[in-house]
């Protein structure tokens, strides 16, 4: 069997499965994202879900040490300046479980509801759950040439894990910043996929000259 | 028992604070289920109704509590 087409099925068995397709049959039914008559959801990615543990990491490491300190501080000391020391260590920590919980749902809200699209025609970067309003990014291939499509990890941990940043570069005059897919779950794919499409689109230009 | 008044004054303020953004961040959840059609998983629906119950059982327990 031809080699890339093993890789395309490969690629299919991958990103579509039950779970994946449903999204994509969502976000196509949703009003937001138009799609042409020949154009096609190719890919629907959110980022790695590593990148919601790096982010709850720091608040929770504040939240478990500021817990351990309220509970492991000598009532004695405070009794002498308050006569309700009791109470304002609970009030303490159900200020802290509070603000914990608000901070673990905003982050999960946030990486639940971001997608990275690459359709036939162009590059989606949708923010659906943005408490200060909607974020769309789109960016038509047809109608810009990509320079270059790089990865970088953004950082050393996430380069030791396979989890890098995908930088599709234009020419300066078309977009003078790069679209980034930050840390999706599978960025080899989307760099392939970005990569075909580049192929494509300098064989249809050719081909109209 | 001035300053008591104040650290109750001051713990309700924080906790109705964290009470306000979970309503920012209800609300921007049902904005992003309405716009993208993708529900959000029953575990993390629970998980964001029990944190907006503690935020008011919180409040009300400072207030109560002397």
């Amino acid at each position: 069997m031809d080699p890339r087409l093993l890789e395309q099925n490969r690629i299919e068995r991958i990103h579509h499965t039950p779970q994946t397709s449903e999204v994509v049959k969502r976000l196509e039914d949703s009003n937001l994202i138009k799609l042409l008559p020949d154009e096609k959801i190719l890919s629907v990615q959110r980022q790695h879900w590593l990148v919601i543990f790096g982010r709850m990491i720091f608040p929770l490491f504040v939240a478990v040490v500021a817990l351990i300190i309220a509970l492991i501080l000598p009532l004695d000391n405070l009794y002498a300046l308050l006569p309700n020391a009791l109470y304002l260590k609970t009030f303490f920590t159900l200020s802290v479980i509070c603000l914990l919980f608000a901070v673990v749902i905003y982050e999960y809200l946030s990486w639940y509801y971001q997608f990275y699209i690459v359709t036939s025609r162009c590059l989606m970067h949708i923010h659906f759950f943005r408490i200060g309003g909607f974020f769309f990014e789109e960016v038509f291939l047809d109608q810009m040439m990509q320079q270059e499509i790089t990865r970088r990890a953004p950082n050393l941990f996430f380069d030791v894990l396979g989890i890098y940043d995908v930088y599709v570069e234009f020419s300066q005059l078309d977009r003078p910043e790069p679209f980034i897919f930050k840390s999706p779950s599978d960025s080899q794919y989307i760099e392939d996929l970005v990569e075909n499409l580049t192929i494509e689109e300098i064989k249809k230009k050719e081909a109209q000259k | 028992m001035n300053y008591w008044i104040l650290i109750q004054l001051f713990f309700v303020l924080v906790i109705l604070m964290i009470f306000i953004y979970q309503v920012f961040i209800i609300m921007a959840a049902i904005r992003a289920k309405r716009s993208s059609g993708i529900p959000l998983p029953s575990v993390w629906k629970i998980t964001l109704v029990a944190s907006v119950l503690l935020s008011l059982v919180s409040i009300i327990a400072i207030v109560i509590l002397r």
